[in-house]
């Protein structure tokens, strides 16, 4: 019956897109006039900083091309990834190698979603680093894009089909099943901490009142800014720390709230709709330096919640918590043998988590723009409230904030210069 | 100007009174008079203020707590009026001059605050404040800080200003943000007028915000531009797309030119999108005839692959604006192309004005068409119930013959139908042939059926086939329905495979524990290892539940099987606590199927006590099958929280001897890594050396010594700091980050100290006589002896791999060379049977150490009891040792006289007093060594720690959080107010009333939010208080808040109110009586102020904790006016009343 309910999603997708003008996606169909890239596929990173050096190691396909503003990161990643591959500066030469077929965007998230579409467009599979976008505007884009062009995308997070859920000790897989199954009733709670690995606050809080430095020989700052504004050179605006500043991320929370949402939004079944509300407790926020927060909580429709506790209030976080019961940190429950019964119940649907297979049979990975989008959302949400200062209420179905013209306006942001995602 | 303020408050409130009519002439008098003192009390304190202090106490207070406390700051702000506005404007520096972070806070949130709904009569107040600024400043970029702001509030005025900047290349974008946001008919005509002479760039931007703005008068100035042979492409996209949004009818001209220019495809311009966009505006406009000529245009033109968007979207616009007839036009497009995605396209279309009509006309052509057109269809058709669907589509086409017309027939019957499906499902399930529709029945029926269909799907089962059968089983098991249970139960023994094995693994979903005994029969006759674990997991299920079977039963079958192998795997689930030593002896003795099965049972069992059993199995070199598995079941369960990290670490220290490859030596080290003590660190830093290891100890380490997320369980000191700046070097660089911020706040302090170096006895003696004795000898006899003793050191104890040894013969004890006051130690033990032995502190016996099988001595109540006591306890609180031959941890730790024990993580002496053995007259020494008692018997020691703790300490500690001393122990500075009374005498601040001379004694600085820190003693019956947010002059209690100080157990004070006691928030929110110490002990205590929160914790209990703006919403509880329950800032006082009392150590931290 889902299936059929998505479907029904997609005729109303359609027509919001040919609405916009824009065509009809071949893909959702699988219609003709595909060529399978060959077996042999090949890729390029996009930055090849903290994050992106260690895509070089990856094995999905071979690395033909690297790219980075930075000569440091480019000579060190060229010095990692051996012969065979190239060293660029402007993406955009990338993009124009007919001989790639996946593209790694591994830079700092203001530069994510232009890239993303770019790539698209230049016929190119995409493989993003978290979160999707900066933007809630710039993420519907490049959904758009990717369905005009019937592109793959993945998302570099992965906590929804692998990998421990942060403190649970388990995979998602059991507690999706626990939920979709109904041992904890409904509507569910999910509160989130920092017995994730990382304090949501981290360190990735930026510096107000930065001085202005000069900028270093080796590193383009007028593309490493691209769509952002231009503000003086500081080394704290850049690599490592840029998380700290709103033009380009949103803190703890652009850095670690995806990994975290997601498989939320997976278990929650939620990945056909946003939160109705964003409530944060906060101190308020410097117009460019991103600051730390207390609790953010959002709220569904049918009174489902995700709660990320900034604090660490919550001894027993990350949990589940229901009606009926709860899940918490270490698997522990109060459903007595939960595991035995879980092992009991049908596993949940199976899902493509090889972008390999995903490139190469073109259909769908498991965490693609779409849902990705939706998860993204909810980060982008939240920073939106947390950096106004005030509580939110969410047209699910328009994607846009009710009765906030200012909220609204960070929806979709200015970019520089010549650059643009339309 | 003081005066002049005064008065204009007054005469507001007066001037309010005058136009309520209604009152009564003599309640308004009161009122008026009762207002008049309520305000003058505050103001007192305020109007002292000038203009820039206020400024500067509202900016302190940025960024703000909270959504509230920023309402309140703004409406401070705007109280002061446009001159106060442009003192906080006059702020804003450029960036790298200077520091005006607060400015930018309050002007960020005045700017938000002003465009906020409900605000607008101060609007114009802030507009012209920023205008003004805007204008006096020549940075550019605190000008375009200016527009910004201005750009979220702004009205005409800034539209008016915003010309000028509209010319300059540095600040067109902001300007063009801010007129586009304001987007008042002014705005519009200033952005039109801008566009001539832009360079492209920027026109695209400008010609964007008037098509959204949907500024029809921009019209006839984009067509002359589009006509223009030197307009580029992205200007002219941006003109065709801008001109749709407008939807005027002279655009038409233009956007057809446009769209047949482009081919009717896609081209740099876009002009097909803008064209299509332009007919979809202009239809809802009600220009009908335009937009339909546009789609008939583009209905002929598209008709190439490529272009079938735009025919899609042609048609979409057609369909809205023709409803009915279009249905025709629709079926003629989806019968008559061969693009699924555009046929998809054309039933969307259809879908969004669905009438019964059209949903006729859908069903009529259902036989007529391709079996591929018959699927798409049958999913479109099934969001719309009805009876004509079921007759016209579903039903021909469950009887059609092509097999996924079928099998989609068959999903949508389920969609549509739901539960009311299932009979027809059964007649459709009887007649199926091949496999896409046998998928899809079962789909189908599991969406479908529930446990209430149990009894007819059970009933259906005769008159179906094998394939049938086994979907039926299927969902009967999915679906749990246990009252067909039965029906599953025969089928396990069907000879046809694929229903036994669904019949089979459906088991565990249907039984009850009624069935136990079938299930034991089942469990019998099994021949696979396949079936064998399903019934077995249907066992452990029953055994899971909450209402299991007994576990009798099971344990009697098992008990005369012969096959035990298949019964073993069960056990773990039993409550029974003796079946773990009889699966050990399986494991041992069993044939090799009971092998098997026993070690995997071990595996899976969630108790320590498997502990020891898999310890054993992982040891054993002749068991090397077993070895990986032993060590993962080994790791898990210790590391489940179970057991005390103490005893975690001993157990891992156990395993890592037996370590045989070093991966398992890794994932030894991480769990080490787990367990947050000093000595997991030893452990874990002890691998450090070896290469191949150093990156887990790294890891391992950071994990030790970094606080727990959310804890403040950080370690410090020497031996923790070195170990992190070594691992900064082996980890990644998220990691590197946070160590370096652990580093830099950490604390300097020595932390615990290795007392034995592990290769031989220095800075350890022998024992002369007791501390006694020793006190009466002089220094040249004390010597003399102490050569004596050392002689005979080398006799008893000695050094190997690691340890202190004690050979077993003679009771000599072994001393520390050093002298410790108040320590906290570690220290590792082990003895041998018979063993006996003790930990001297400060030269007296003794923490004790003992065989706990010496029953005749006592020994049974367990090792770490204080021996000696008579008075207070000295037997241990449990029995935490660990078997003789195994190692022990000791954790002792000794302030005062009062001593704290733990053995190998477990509490057994929990601060108690520890006596003088060798003068019970007097209380234990101060000082004195740490002594390794001998007693006849083999002792080892390794990993013996000592942290010495000293209040200077505790002082770095204290600063490294951000606490500054407010009293210098000398004299007064930093004081103001009496200074008579108050004096600094010995590093204590003390009170010394003279007559008639009362007054308080005040911090110079103000103060808001706090955590305020200090000592004091008090006399009999002294009553004291802290003034908080106190302005200098008037009673503290009221103008301020006091936090009172009394000694509330004298008899004086007996009918104290509550809110009188030791702690309240005087008058406003009691306190918990009953934590004060004696009088003439010092007493310690935090008030902690945040905002309206107050928090007193004294003596370690938190006293209280409340809102006093909450307390006092209805009234306060003295029923007295507390007028400086409003401010939130001001000076923290000492509110003498005439008694004598000490404090010390006064500090603060601001918040």
């Amino acid at each position: 019956m889902k299936q059929n309910n998505s479907r029904r999603e997609f005729f109303k997708k359609t027509l919001a897109v040919t609405a916009g003008i824009t065509i009809v996606p071949r893909f959702v169909l699988g219609g003709p006039g595909y060529t399978a890239p060959s077996d042999q596929l090949t890729r390029a990173i996009i930055g090849v900083g903290g994050m992106g050096k260690g895509h070089i190691n990856y094995t999905d396909a071979r690395l033909l091309a690297v790219c980075d503003v930075d000569q440091n990161h480019l000579k060190e990643a060229l010095d990692i990834a051996g012969s065979g591959v190239k060293g660029y500066s402007d993406f955009r030469e990338v993009l124009n190698r007919p001989d790639i077929d996946i593209i790694h965007i591994a830079t700092p998230p203001h530069w994510h979603g232009i890239m993303s579409v770019m790539a698209a467009r230049a016929g190119k599979d995409v493989w993003c680093e978290k979160p999707m976008t900066r933007t809630i505007g710039e993420g519907k884009r490049v959904k758009e894009a990717i369905h005009a062009t019937g592109r793959m995308f993945r998302l570099n997070t992965w906590f929804r089909f692998k990998d421990v859920f942060y403190g649970m000790e388990t995979t998602v897989k059991p507690l999706k099943k626990a939920v979709a199954n109904g041992l904890l009733g409904w509507p569910l709670t999910v509160t989130i901490s920092g017995i994730t690995g990382f304090n949501w606050k981290f360190y990735w809080v930026g510096k107000t009142n930065l001085q202005p430095q000069s900028i270093p020989k080796v590193l383009d700052y007028n593309m490493w800014l691209g769509p952002a504004p231009v503000k003086p050179y500081n080394q704290h605006r850049v690599h490592q720390t840029f998380r700290g500043y709103w033009d380009y991320d949103s803190g703890g929370l652009g850095d670690m709230g995806q990994h975290y949402i997601d498989p939320v939004q997976y278990i929650l079944n939620k990945d056909d709709e946003s939160p109705v509300k964003v409530e944060v407790d906060a101190p308020q926020q410097d117009d460019d330096a991103v600051g730390t927060w207390r609790r953010i909580t959002y709220t569904y429709k049918d009174g489902c919640r995700i709660i990320l506790d900034g604090e660490n209030r919550d001894k027993d976080a990350a949990y589940i918590e229901g009606p009926k019961g709860k899940i918490y940190k270490g698997f522990r429950s109060t459903i007595p043998h939960l595991k035995e019964k879980l092992d009991l119940l049908p596993d949940p649907a199976p899902q493509i988590i090889d972008f390999r297979e995903s490139v190469l049979t073109r259909k769908k990975f498991a965490l693609n723009e779409d849902n990705g989008y939706r998860s993204c959302t909810i980060v982008n949400m939240g920073a939106i409230a947390v950096r106004l200062g005030r509580n939110l209420e969410f047209d699910s179905e328009k994607q846009e904030f009710i009765h906030d013209d200012e909220a609204n306006r960070l929806i979709n942001q200015p970019m520089r210069g010549e650059w643009k995602m339309d | 100007m003081e005066d002049g303020l005064k008065r204009k408050r007054m005469e507001g409130s007066l001037y309010k009174q005058k136009n309520n009519k209604k009152m009564i002439r003599r309640i308004k008098i009161l009122m008026g008079v009762l207002l008049m003192v309520w305000i003058s009390v505050p103001t007192m304190g305020q109007d002292i203020r000038t203009e820039e202090t206020k400024v500067a106490d509202i900016l302190t207070q940025f960024p703000a707590e909270s959504i509230q406390q920023t309402d309140k700051l703004m409406e401070e702000i705007t109280g002061m009026g446009e001159e106060g506005i442009l003192r906080f404007c006059r702020l804003i520096v450029s960036p790298g001059t200077g520091n005006d972070i607060q400015a930018r806070y309050a002007l960020g949130s005045l700017a938000r605050y002003a465009g906020a709904p409900g605000n607008e009569r101060i609007k114009g107040e802030v507009e012209n404040a920023f205008l003004k600024s805007l204008e006096l400043s020549s940075d550019r970029e605190i000008k375009a800080f200016f527009i910004r702001k201005l750009g979220v509030f702004g009205g005409d005025a800034t539209a008016e200003a915003m010309k000028e900047y509209l010319e300059t290349k540095d600040l067109y974008s902001p300007a063009l943000f801010a007129l586009t946001f304001a987007g008042t008919e002014k705005a519009k005509s200033i952005i039109l007028s801008s566009l001539p002479d832009k360079s492209a760039d920027q026109q695209v931007e400008t010609i964007k915000d008037l098509g959204k703005l949907e500024y029809l008068q921009a019209e006839s100035v984009l067509i002359s531009m589009a006509k223009d042979p030197g307009t580029n492409e992205d200007v002219k996209k941006q003109i065709y797309s801008s001109l749709a949004k407008l939807g005027m009818e002279e655009s038409e001209a233009t956007l057809n030119t446009a769209a047949r220019n482009a081919g009717y495809s896609s081209d740099k311009t876009e002009a097909m999108n803008a064209y299509l966009e332009y007919a979809r505006k202009i239809g809802e406009k009600g220009e009908k005839k335009i937009s339909k000529s546009i789609c008939i245009n583009v209905l002929k033109k598209c008709t190439n692959s490529d272009q079938l968007v735009y025919r899609s979207a042609a048609l979409e616009i057609y369909s809205q604006l023709e409803k009915r007839e279009c249905i025709k036009l629709l079926i003629k497009e989806f019968t008559g192309n061969e693009d699924k995605s555009y046929r998809n396209a054309v039933l969307c279309i259809s879908g969004e004005n669905m009438t019964d009509e059209s949903k006729e006309s859908w069903c009529g052509i259902f036989r007529e068409v391709s079996a591929e057109r018959q699927q798409e269809l049958l999913d479109f058709l099934s969001f719309y119930p009805g009876k004509e669907v079921v007759k016209k589509v579903i039903e021909p086409g469950l009887s059609s013959e092509d097999e996924n017309v079928r099998a989609e027939a068959v999903r949508v019957l389920a969609f549509h139908e739901k539960e009311k499906a299932v009979p027809e499902l059964i007649q459709q399930l009887r007649k199926a042939g091949g496999e896409k529709e046998y998928n899809a029945l079962e789909k189908a029926f599991l969406n479908v059926c529930s446990e209430k269909d149990g009894k007819m799907l059970a009933g259906s089962l005769n008159l179906l086939n094998e394939k049938g059968q086994t979907i039926i089983v299927k969902v009967l098991c999915e679906k749990r329905c246990v009252k067909q249970g039965n029906v599953v139960f025969d089928y396990c023994y069907s000879d046809t495979p694929p229903l036994r094995a669904e019949s089979y693994s459906g088991l565990s979903r249907i039984v009850e524990s009624e069935d136990l005994g079938k299930l034991i029969l089942l469990l019998e006759k099994t021949e696979y290892l396949k079936e064998t674990e399903l019934v077995e997991k249907a066992i452990i299920k029953l055994y899971t539940n909450d209402t299991p079977p007994s576990d009798g039963s099971f344990l009697k079958a098992m008990e005369v099987s012969n096959s035990k192998e298949k019964y073993i795997p069960v056990l773990p689930y039993l409550k029974d606590k003796n079946s773990i030593s009889q699966v050990s002896h399986l494991f041992k003795e069993g044939n090799t199927k009971e092998k098997v099965a026993s070690f995997k049972a071990l595996t899976k069992w969630r108790d320590t006590s498997v502990l020891p059993i898999l310890y054993d199995i992982f040891s054993d070199k002749e068991l090397s099958e077993f070895h990986k598995e032993a060590i993962n079941a080994f790791l898990r369960e210790s590391g489940s929280g179970n057991i005390p990290d103490d005893e975690q670490l001993l157990w891992l220290k156990k395993i890592m001897i037996e370590c045989q490859s070093i991966a398992e030596k890794k994932e030894v080290i991480k769990a080490a890594g787990e367990a947050k003590t000093f000595l997991s660190l030893v452990f874990v830093s002890s691998f450090f050396e070896d290469d191949e290891l150093k990156s887990t100890v790294a890891g391992a380490v950071m994990n030790i010594v970094l606080p727990s997320v959310g804890k403040k369980d950080g370690m410090t000191g020497k031996v923790a700091r070195e170990l992190l700046i070594k691992a900064k070097k082996f980890v990644g660089s998220y990691s590197q980050i946070d160590i370096q911020e652990y580093l830099d706040k950490m604390i300097d302090e020595e932390g615990y100290v290795s007392i034995f170096n592990g290769n031989n006895l220095d800075g350890w003696q022998g024992l002369v006589k007791n501390p006694l004795e020793r006190a009466k000898m002089t220094k040249e006899e004390l010597a003399k002896e102490q050569v004596k003793a050392d002689k005979l050191v080398p006799e008893y104890w000695s050094v190997k791999d690691g340890c202190i040894l004690f050979n077993g013969n003679g009771w000599e004890n072994l001393c520390t060379k050093k002298i410790y006051g108040d320590f906290e130690m570690l220290v590792d033990w082990k003895i041998t049977k018979k063993g006996d032995s003790g930990i001297y502190l400060r030269g007296t016996p003794q923490v004790q150490i003992w065989d706990t099988s010496r029953v005749e001595v006592g020994a049974q109540v367990g090792s770490g009891g204080l021996y000696n006591n008579k008075i207070n306890r000295s037997t241990p609180l449990v029995v935490a040792d660990n078997p003789v031959n195994e190692w022990n941890t000791f954790r002792i730790k000794m302030k005062g006289d009062v001593v704290t024990v733990y053995l190998n993580g477990i509490l057994v002496v929990d601060h108690v007093v520890m006596e003088n053995y060798w003068d019970r007259n007097i209380p234990i020494f101060p000082k004195g060594p740490i002594e390794l008692q001998s007693h006849g018997t083999n002792l080892l020691f390794r990993n013996i720690y000592v942290k010495e703790i000293s209040e200077e300490a505790i002082g770095k500690k204290e600063k490294a959080e951000g606490f500054v001393s407010l009293f210098n122990g000398k004299n007064l500075n930093g004081w103001v107010g009496n200074k008579t009374d108050y004096s600094a005498e010995n590093g204590m601040l003390t009170v010394h009333p003279k007559e008639g001379n009362h007054g308080n004694l005040y911090t110079e600085k103000e103060y808001s939010n706090f955590d305020f820190r200090f000592d004091f003693q008090l006399t009999k019956g002294a009553n004291n208080g802290v003034g908080i947010h106190a302005p200098l002059k008037g009673d503290a209690a009221y103008v301020g808040k006091e936090i009172q100080i009394l000694d509330n157990n004298a008899s004086v004070y007996a009918n104290l109110e509550k809110y009188q006691y030791h702690g309240s928030v005087y008058g406003v929110i009691p306190s918990k009586r009953g934590y004060l110490k004696p009088v003439g002990e010092w007493n310690s205590e935090d008030i902690i102020v945040k905002g309206d929160q107050f928090k007193v914790i004294l003596n370690g209990e938190v006293i209280l904790d409340g809102n006093v703006k909450e307390s006092s919403k209805n009234g306060t509880l003295d029923h007295k006016d507390h007028p400086g329950l409003k401010r939130h800032n001001g000076h923290i006082g000492f509110l003498g009343h005439g008694s004598e009392l000490k404090f010390k150590n006064i500090r603060i931290k601001e918040l």
